[in-house]
């Protein structure tokens, strides 16, 4: 028997639109504009298979910023099903849908909970106000540093505490450093389950005493967001027993193919290749957006590095991929390959390429890359209307070492090419 | 490294050539190699470059394929800086060629002990530095000045692409991006953004206007229901408005009905089909009264008709002869016409059957033809019985025939006997008798055969002795000498006796005396022995011996034919006994007996021949009487059977009753001849039966007719030729007289109909009359006019009833029932139409003002609704979303394209400015060091300033110059001395390369040629140096300047 039943989503960023992809097909581009509603329709229809008691949404449900009507209607109907089931709903407010964002004048159905800037608790079941209670709190406004986990002080009397709540706990450095907290905060609170938004990649931070749950947002959007996506389902034990599941929600799965050019002896054993591994993700029962990373030295790397190659070999890729549904698209194909020289052999000559070589190798070796490097790239990077685009991406000093690596391969493949007598390879401008 | 010999397996010109020749190695760490213009100088110094570095990828630069035939390629024998001793082998392959590189003893090393032995230097830092002609001297002085000096660090640091590729990242950065530009894709990509953003800030606005635009809707939808309300109202007076004026047609309609039915009494006996009945009734009177005329009219026409109608009843009743004369009319008429051809038919016929029966004889007659028995069992017993009599005959005959030949043969045969016998008697008797005569005759034989034999013994004794005395005479006289009498032997016996005495002689005197005794008998022993040698050799006379030893055997072969011929003469008295002759016959004799012999032998054998035939005919003549004996007895058997066979035959004819000189042939003729007679009068039988029976049915057509063309009073004596017409016309009176007899029976018929119809008819005028008065008596009037009047006004008043209701159902469906309807009623009564007319208009117009409200409120309410819906379904915004992302995709890569190629621009740029603060310095003070002494220290000074890609040149007294300003054989002496620095300072930290000049020094004076020289002498301390040149002032030069340099010639072509 249980006390509680629940889903426990985050970060659904309804509306919200995918990133990286230059250009897709009309249909498909529907499908991803369609893909975060899919997903959150898929666990409205989770709560309602699993007879849940309450579906709880940690933060960031929108992008306010983007003033997308159509998110918070969609929302709306969601928990309306809900209601409709007598499932309850509780929210709570993160960075990117704070209170004071833009809000359509939009009532939500009896039954949701959305709570304000002050933490505040709501049982679960109104009949029963001591047994489980929800503890909540939403961002008043975007930047938040303050510890709003130190605010949750739990009510003795409650049987089950659930703390709601959009933080960056630990300083996840791959995000906004938000109502940062430490697990200690968040056990000293007294809750028995920490029901958190805001971090994208599904985790347990505390298995009990008390429960710390990331469930992830429960569709990729973006590269970085590849693998399984979904939410948090929770069976709480008379016991208090805490068990989560994750049940994966997505619709569109990103999946990056990494192949090595270096034991591929033409192209045609690359698209081949290719051809093979695309198709062990076709059979997978959800569409994919495919990123192709082709590393590795060796002879490809001339005629991929050649004016459009790669552009084209995703269009390929992408014509023999047509047609098939659920669909995969590939979004990309890049080309981190280098030429097939023996670089440690090079590096020991007394030329001028040897001197690159050992010249790139001291830049990666120091601290920091040094001005010479990163000063030149200020010609774009912080010119006026670029920086404004480009700001929300800077380079930072890995992806400065990195695009040093592949600098130093036009170098090599420049000066080589003069040394051959073929003159300097064609390059291509992008 | 260190070149120490060269092979050339196939390369240019060259094959299976080695430098130097003869396997030796080069010397000296400096060689001239000399020769003629096209002598190879540039294909060697190719060589070296592609043994080193590889052949050129491309197929097209490969400048030297083998023309003289071999492998391209070929093999440097090299010392490393370590004097450690390689082979590098090379032949053209794939890319750069096959490598081999062997040490010591052939044991291969890894081919990058190359690239190590090379110091890694580049195939054109090579040939840029270490191996150049003139030609790339002056290609460098050609370059522009500012490219000179980056032209000559990159070929010293093998960067030669450096400057293109410099310019190359640069162009391609700025194809991506340009500050300020607007055509690169990175200021498409920003505008497209800024276009997106654009459209989406306005979608943005719009969805802020979400929550006014809800709240407008609902005041809209408030105001909508308070105008449905009015709008209602002002329906509902619109309405009853309307429907009074509606009813006001009714409603005069109404009142004038209502008084024009209180006029009329209303009659409920009056059927409302009154009119109708009556001229119903009135119609079917008339109809009646005309049909009765009709069926009177009919009635009389068909009496009359019938009464009109004729015809020979009597002649009907003879109906079953009529039609039995119709039915044999065409057969009468047909018999009639074959009777006369019949009749003579038959008559010519019965005269042919008597003719033939009287030609069968008398005793014929056609009764007995018919009754003579010729059936199958009958004529089988003539054929047996015939063939028997006929076989018996032919049998006697026959035995007669064979008993004369037999007699004829007999006497044939006794007459031959008679004559054999006689030639018998006329040959003579025979001397011997056939065995005494043979037995005689092969004794002779033999004796004869004997003789012949002796007579050729003799002949081969007489040729042998004739042989032999021809031998004797040919003989040579002289006899053979004996061995000992011949003078070699002599001679040789005598040397060497005289040998032996002067061996004595020297053993006798001793000293001097037996070495001369020696001497002399070793002479003589020789001579001696060369003599005996000749002796042996000299040949016997042949002839001699030959001939007595053919005596010899021709006198053996004699003695054995008088042998022969004695042995024959022995045996001739014994046969010449049995050949009865005598001892001494000859031949002749011989001859002779066998002539006797021979006549005895042939009368012996005419004897013999007669007898032979004697017998032969002797033994017909026997043959020929047992025939005679046998024929005869069988020629009386065939009597017996003949008679036998007559008598049977004569008793057959006999039973037959026919002549009994008939004979079986005859007989069976006659048949034939009855059984034709018989089909005749068989054919005659028929032919009468048939005529009969045609006379027959003539008699019985006639007499068929007879009677009823007597009852028309037609002759009776008509020929029945007349008989047929008269029958015919008889058949067409029958004929129109049963037609007529139809006719009249079917107008009978027709008038009883008449009769019956008229009956009815009559009755049912009769009932229409009835009902006429009975219509007019239901009205209570006697007068149709009188009834059709009120019926008139009965039909008018049914008109009214419905209309007058009509009227008020529609005035009740307008008012409502019971009050409501008084009301509308009432209000009708006290109004009038104008009234109404005005009150209709004014409540429209308000209903309109109403709906008019509430049209633009309905308008205004979808127009927000429309608006609202808009944006809670508005997907473009999403669109605009996912465009924005994508140029920002794009803006990123093409951002970090342009960062990699910004990268790569700054990585070589910061490699050369390295380069030049650390290396350069050293390069340009050696250059300087060979620059000064080249040029006799005119030129003492250089300077490479690190932010200025050139070089300047500082004169003696201090002034400046750059390349360009120098003379050109100066330009090269300073390029030359860059060379020579930059070969120093690749030395200093790496490989020590072979250094290749190809006659450089021709734009040099003589006293800087000398001083250019003794710089590469000094050169050649550190690194090999090899100079190619065809000018022998050249290599006068080198052996001026440095008196240890090797010299070579440049080898003959391969």
């Amino acid at each position: 028997m249980a006390i509680v039943r629940f889903v426990h989503a985050a970060d659904l960023h309804l509306d919200s639109p995918f990133r990286g992809l230059r250009e897709v097909e009309p249909a498909i581009g529907a499908e991803l504009r369609e893909a975060t509603f899919a997903a959150y329709d898929k666990i409205i229809d989770l709560c309602l298979a699993e007879r849940v008691d309450a579906l709880l949404v940690a933060g960031d449900i929108y992008d306010a910023r983007d003033r997308s009507l159509r998110a918070q209607l969609r929302f709306r109907d969601g928990l309306q099903r809900l209601a409709d089931a007598g499932i309850r709903s509780f929210v709570c407010h993160g960075n990117h849908d704070p209170l004071d964002g833009w809000e359509a004048q939009i009532d939500m159905p009896e039954g949701c909970r959305r709570f304000g800037s002050e933490v505040e608790a709501a049982p679960l079941d109104p009949n029963e106000p001591d047994a489980v209670v929800v503890y909540g709190v939403s961002f008043p406004q975007q930047d938040v540093y303050e510890n709003l986990a130190r605010r949750f002080r739990r009510d003795a009397r409650h049987l089950y505490a659930i703390g709601l709540l959009h933080a960056n706990v630990g300083s996840d450095s791959g995000h906004e450093p938000y109502a940062p907290c430490t697990v200690e905060d968040l056990e000293r609170s007294g809750m028995d389950y920490w029901a958190l938004g805001h971090v994208h990649t599904r985790r347990v931070l505390r298995e009990h005493d008390p429960v710390v749950v990331y469930p992830g947002n429960p569709q990729g959007r973006h590269r970085r967001e590849s693998g399984a996506r979904g939410v948090a389902l929770v069976d709480v034990g008379n016991d208090r027993q805490t068990q989560v599941q994750f049940r994966d929600v997505d619709v569109v799965r990103w999946e990056t193919i990494v192949l090595s050019i270096a034991e591929l002896s033409g192209e045609q054993q690359l698209l081949e290749t290719l051809d093979e591994r695309l198709d062990e993700i076709a059979t997978a029962d959800r569409h994919a957006v495919v990123v192709v990373r082709l590393i590795g030295r060796g002879a490809l790397h001339y005629p991929l590095r050649r004016g459009d190659t790669a552009e084209d070999l995703r269009a390929r890729l992408n014509d023999s991929l047509r047609g098939r549904d659920p669909f995969v698209w590939c979004a990309a194909v890049e080309v981190g390959t280098a030429p097939p020289f023996d670089r440690a052999e090079r590096r020991q000559a007394q030329d001028f390429l040897a001197d690159i070589l050992r010249l790139v190798d001291e830049v990666q070796a120091g601290e920091t890359p040094p001005a010479w490097l990163r000063a030149p790239l200020a010609t774009l990077y912080e010119q006026g209307k670029p920086r404004r685009y480009l700001g929300r991406d800077p380079v930072t000093d890995a992806e400065l070492l990195q695009l040093l690596d592949r600098a130093e391969e036009r170098c090599v493949e420049a000066l080589l090419a003069a040394e051959d007598g073929s003159g300097a390879t064609e390059r291509s401008t992008p | 490294m260190k070149l120490r010999r060269l092979h050339l397996t196939g390369f240019g010109h060259f094959r299976d050539i080695d430098l130097p020749a003869g396997g030796a190695d080069l010397s000296g760490r400096l060689t001239v190699i000399h020769g003629p213009n096209e002598a190879g100088k540039s294909t060697l110094l190719e060589f070296i470059r592609t043994m080193l570095f590889g052949f050129p990828v491309r197929e097209r630069d490969r400048r030297f394929p083998p023309l003289a035939g071999g492998r391209y390629g070929g093999r440097l024998h090299v010392l490393d800086d370590e004097e450690r001793a390689y082979v590098i082998e090379r032949f053209a392959g794939r890319g750069s060629g096959t490598l081999t590189v062997g040490a010591e003893h052939g044991r291969r090393v890894d081919p990058a002990t190359l690239q190590r032995m090379l110091g890694h230097a580049s195939t054109l830092l090579f040939k840029n530095v270490f191996a150049f002609d003139l030609d790339q001297l002056r290609d460098v002085t050609a370059l522009q000045e500012a490219g000179v000096t980056d032209s000559i660090y990159s070929a010293g640091v093998g960067a030669a692409g450096l400057t293109q590729a410099l310019a190359q990242f640069d162009a391609s950065c700025l194809k991506i991006y340009r500050p300020n530009g607007r055509k690169q894709p990175v200021a498409q990509a920003l505008a497209g953004l800024a276009s997106v953003e654009e459209k989406l800030a306005t979608s943005a606005a719009a969805a802020s206007q979400y929550g006014k635009l809800r709240a407008e809707r609902e005041t809209a939808e408030r105001a909508l229901m308070q105008a449905d309300a009015a709008r209602t109202r002002a329906q509902q007076e619109s309405g009853r408005a309307v429907r009074l004026h509606d009813a006001w047609s009714d409603w005069v309609t109404l009142r004038e009905v209502e008084r024009e039915l209180e006029r009329i009494a209303p009659r409920p006996e009056f059927p409302g089909d009154a009119t109708t009945r009556l001229e119903n009734a009135e119609t079917s009177l008339v109809e009646v009264s005309a049909r009765l005329e009709r069926e009177r009219t009919e009635l009389a026409r068909c009496r009359s008709a019938a009464a009109a109608i004729k015809f020979d009843a009597a002649l009907l009743e003879a109906a079953a002869a009529v039609e039995t004369l119709r039915r044999k009319r065409d057969s009468f008429t047909t018999a009639l016409d074959a009777l006369p051809a019949g009749r003579a038919e038959m008559q010519s016929l019965a005269q042919e059957v008597a003719q033939d029966v009287g030609a069968l004889g008398r005793a014929w007659n056609a009764d007995r033809v018919e009754r003579f028995d010729t059936s199958a069992p009958v004529r089988k017993e003539l054929a047996e019985i015939g063939a028997a009599y006929n076989d018996a005959l032919r049998s006697q005959r026959d035995a007669e025939i064979a008993c004369g030949s037999a007699d004829r043969r007999l006497r044939d045969e006794s007459a031959r006997l008679g004559a054999v016998r006689e030639a018998l008697h006329e040959v003579p008797d025979p001397i011997l008798d056939a065995e005494t005569l043979g037995a005689r005759r092969a004794a002779v034989n033999r004796l004869r055969d004997e003789l012949v034999s002796l007579d050729a013994a003799q002949t081969l004794r007489d040729q042998e002795h004739t042989r032999l005395g021809e031998l004797q005479t040919q003989r040579p006289e002289a006899q053979p000498v004996p061995f000992w009498q011949r003078t070699e032997w002599v001679g040789a016996g005598a040397t060497a006796a005289v040998g032996a005495l002067a061996l004595a002689g020297g053993l006798l005197a001793g000293g001097t005396g037996l070495i001369f005794g020696l001497v002399a008998a070793g002479l003589l022993a020789a001579t001696a022995i060369f003599l005996a040698l000749r002796a042996r050799k000299a040949p016997v006379p042949l002839a001699w011996k030959q001939f007595d030893k053919a005596i010899r055997a021709q006198k053996e072969r004699a003695a054995d034919a008088a042998q022969a011929i004695q042995a024959i003469e022995a045996r001739l008295p014994e046969l010449a006994a049995e050949a009865e002759l005598g001892e001494t016959a000859s031949e002749s004799d011989v001859a002779e007996a066998q002539e006797e012999l021979a006549a005895a032998q042939k009368v012996l054998d005419m004897r013999l021949e007669h007898e032979g035939d004697l017998r032969a005919v002797e033994r017909q003549v026997r043959l020929a009487q047992q025939d005679v004996e046998r024929t005869r007895t069988a020629a009386k058997e065939a009597d017996a059977s003949a008679a036998a066979a007559r008598r049977v035959w004569t008793l057959w004819l006999d039973s037959r009753e026919l002549a009994e000189t008939m004979q079986p042939d005859e007989v069976t003729e006659l048949f034939g001849r009855l059984d034709t007679v018989r089909a005749k009068l068989r054919q005659l039988g028929d032919r009468q039966r048939r005529l009969a029976a045609i006379e027959h049915d003539v008699e019985e057509f006639c007499g068929l007719a007879g009677p009823l063309l007597d009852q028309r009073g037609e002759a009776h004596s008509q020929t029945p030729a007349q008989i047929g017409p008269a029958v015919d016309a008889l058949i067409a009176a029958f004929d129109a007289s049963r037609e007529a007899r139809d006719e009249k029976e079917h107008l009978a018929e027709r008038v009883k109909g008449a009769r019956r119809r008229l009956a009815d008819v009559t009755a049912e005028q009769k009932r229409a009359e009835e009902e006429l008065q009975n219509l007019l008596a239901s009205a209570g009037v006697d007068d149709p006019v009188e009834y059709r009047r009120l019926a008139a006004q009965q039909a008018r008043r049914a008109e009214l009833e419905p209309q007058a209701r009509e009227c008020l159902a529609g005035l009740v469906r307008r008012s409502g029932p019971g009050q409501a309807f008084e009301e509308f009623r009432a209000v009708l009564e006290a109004s009038d139409l104008d009234t109404l007319q005005r009150n209709r208009q004014r409540t429209a117009d308000r209903l309109a003002d109403q709906e008019e409200r509430r049209d633009r409120l309905i308008a205004r309410l979808g127009e927000l609704q429309q608006q609202i819906t808009t944006l809670e379904s508005d997907v473009s915004a999403a669109e605009l979303r996912q465009d924005r992302e994508a140029l920002q995709t794009e803006l990123a890569a093409l951002a970090r394209e342009w960062a990699t190629l910004t990268l790569a621009k700054a990585l070589l740029e910061q490699a050369r400015r390295r380069y030049e603060e650390e290396r350069q310095p050293e390069v340009v003070r050696r250059a300087e060091e060979y620059f000064g002494r080249i040029t006799g220290g005119r030129y003492p000074r250089l300077n490479a300033p690190l932010d200025q890609q050139q070089i300047e040149i500082i004169q003696d007294n201090g002034d400046r110059k750059t390349p360009a300003e120098l003379s050109r054989g100066t330009q090269e002496q300073l390029y030359l001395s860059l060379r020579f620095g930059l070969i120093e300072e690749f030395a200093s930290h790496s490989a020590r390369l072979p250094v290749i000049v190809d006659d450089i020094l021709v734009n040099f004076d003589p006293e800087r040629a000398e001083r250019a020289a003794g710089a590469l002498r000094q050169l050649a301390r550190s690194n090999q140096v090899l100079v190619f040149t065809c000018h022998p002032s050249t290599v006068e030069l080198f052996q001026r300047v440095a008196p240890e340099v090797e010299t070579l010639p440049l080898p003959d072509r391969g």
